[in-house]
């Protein structure tokens, strides 16, 4: 702190210099001054020889301090380990969860069995749609019939012959393009498709269209819809079952208004058993066959790795995973000084303040 | 009594003690004289003064040539201490009974008696603000710019200060007893 200065009085100034020439012994001193000095000299408390000689011995041994009984810890590094390793776990934690968009997640399956039980029970009720017996929900085990739904991102160079790789690993697995949508200049673009396949070739299907690029998300759900479909054949079940019935009744009649009565019953059953017949299928198709939803977008450059895609670690993305380290140090520096500034600040001003006082309180020990 | 002491930071372990030893052998009566000036009890500033000296030893490092001479950061601690002291104890003692035996010359031993007690006396009515700067101008040999880094003050505000304490004295020492 500059302190700001005045100008003596030149009377003082002079008097001043005076009293530096006595102290100093100068022959033309002011005689009065000289004796002044000798006298206020002469008078100065001396130091005592014995405390002399302890002080004299104090200042030989560098003031050696007292052994101490324990020796007092110094936690300056501890704190510092603690500091850093709350800091690399803050930035762990930070860079595990800024990625949610890029990260692939599984809902799990539902357990189910579909295959050759599947299969047993499908046939059993198309045979029934063909004319033979509907399936006996009381006999037969109960079997799961789940409805499988994957959603799978992929980025690619080049989307056009990517979307050609979809339709071809689609039909490879026996499954069939349900829609799409491409729109593609050069090789860059977007396209999604809805693909559905056969469900026990789910896996190898998804398995095979991953490889087509850089998976950016992919998704799996699936609903259990054994209750749906359940209800879908019982109620052709029993439509067949009623129209066997009418069936017998009609070889049997033998009036015109009988027959006439039956024929009428029967065109109704037709029409009831058309319509489950198409809810049965509609169920089964979907217990049959998964769904597969791709959405395939072009790199961001040409050759560009993705990312957060899938592959091995490179080079490009250790870099990647430097930057992104950084930018969290940096983020958890910058929080830790928007903590620690005020309280610097705070200690700063509690400091001068309580040097302030201390000062007064020094000064007021000097008050007559 | 002016000389050039130089602590610097970077100094060797047994340099800095060395150092530190010529700047106590050049300032160790000084600052007793200060601190009893100040205190006006013998034990009290043998205290102050031992005190002071390890408090200038454990700090070394701490002192910034910038800042000011070595001899007003010295007796900035030795100010404090004193200080510290004063306000601890809550009393002042008299140095009378304490003081050294004067040994005048026998031609001048009356006369000189005489006027070492006017001066005595003058200093022991002195305000112990008055009294503090006599101390460092006459004992301690302290420059006014020094007097102001020890005080906390400007160089004119410790220049004034300082005539008027001494001005102060004169008049005391020519004052009827």
């Amino acid at each position: 702190m500059r302190r700001r200065e005045t100008t003596l009085d030149p009377a003082v100034a002079a008097e001043l210099e005076a009293l530096e020439a006595a102290l100093a012994g100068d022959p033309v001193a002011e005689p009065d001054l000289a004796a002044l000095v000798r006298d206020v000299r002469a008078d100065a408390p001396a130091m005592a020889p014995a405390f002399r000689a302890r002080l004299d011995a104090r200042v030989g041994r560098g003031f050696p301090k007292p052994a101490r009984t324990r020796p007092r810890r110094n936690l300056v590094p501890a704190l510092a380990v603690a500091g850093c390793v709350l800091a690399a776990l803050v930035a762990v934690a930070l860079v595990g969860g800024g990625s949610s968009n890029d990260s692939a997640s599984r809902t799990p399956a539902v357990s189910a069995q579909s295959g050759p039980e599947q299969a047993q029970g499908d046939t059993a009720a198309g045979s029934g749609s063909s004319g033979a017996a509907a399936p006996s929900l009381a006999a037969t085990p109960r079997t799961r019939r789940v409805e499988r739904t994957t959603r799978l991102a992929l980025t690619t160079t080049d989307v056009q012959r990517t979307a050609d790789d979809v339709v071809n690993a689609t039909q490879s697995v026996g499954g069939f393009v349900q829609s799409s949508q491409v729109a593609t200049t050069n090789g860059r673009g977007s396209a999604s498709f809805t693909l559905r396949v056969p469900s026990a070739r789910l896996d190898d299907a998804v398995a095979r269209l991953s490889k087509l690029g850089h998976v950016r998300s992919l998704e799996q759900s699936a609903q259990d819809i054994t209750g749906a479909y359940d209800s879908a054949a019982a109620r052709l079940a029993e439509a067949r079952a009623e129209r066997r019935g009418l069936l017998r009744a009609l070889a049997k009649a033998t009036t015109a208004q009988e027959i006439s009565s039956l024929r009428a019953r029967i065109a109704d059953n037709r029409r009831a058993l058309q319509r489950y017949q198409r809810e049965f299928e509609s169920v089964r198709n979907r217990a049959n066959f998964a769904t597969i939803e791709v959405d395939v977008t072009s790199s961001t450059r040409k050759g560009e790795p993705v990312p957060g895609g899938g592959g091995s670690w490179s080079p490009g993305d250790a870099a990647r995973d430097a930057v992104r380290v950084l930018e969290v140090s940096a983020g958890v520096a910058l929080v830790g000084l928007a903590i620690l500034v005020p309280l610097a600040l705070l200690g700063a001003a509690g400091g001068l303040a309580a040097g302030a006082w201390r000062r007064r309180r020094r000064e007021a020990a000097l008050q007559t | 009594m002016e000389q050039t002491l130089t602590m610097a930071v970077d100094q060797s372990p047994a340099t800095a003690a060395a150092s530190f030893e010529a700047l106590y052998r050049a300032t160790a009566d000084a600052v007793y004289a200060y601190a009893s000036s100040l205190l006006r009890d013998r034990s009290a500033a043998e205290e102050v003064t031992a005190t002071a000296f390890e408090r200038a030893f454990r700090k070394q490092r701490s002192f910034n040539p910038r800042r000011g001479t070595q001899r007003a950061w010295l007796f900035g601690i030795a100010r404090n201490a004193a200080l510290d002291e004063l306000r601890r104890r809550k009393r002042i003692a008299a140095l009378a009974e304490d003081e050294p035996a004067d040994e005048p010359a026998p031609e001048s031993e009356a006369e000189a008696a005489e006027r070492r007690a006017t001066v005595r006396a003058a200093l022991a009515g002195l305000d112990p603000r008055d009294r503090e700067l006599i101390a460092l101008k006459f004992h301690a040999g302290l420059s006014n710019a020094e007097i102001a880094k020890v005080l906390g003050i400007s160089a004119s505000n410790a220049g004034t200060r300082v005539h008027r304490a001494v001005a102060r004295l004169r008049e005391a020492c020519h004052a009827p007893s």
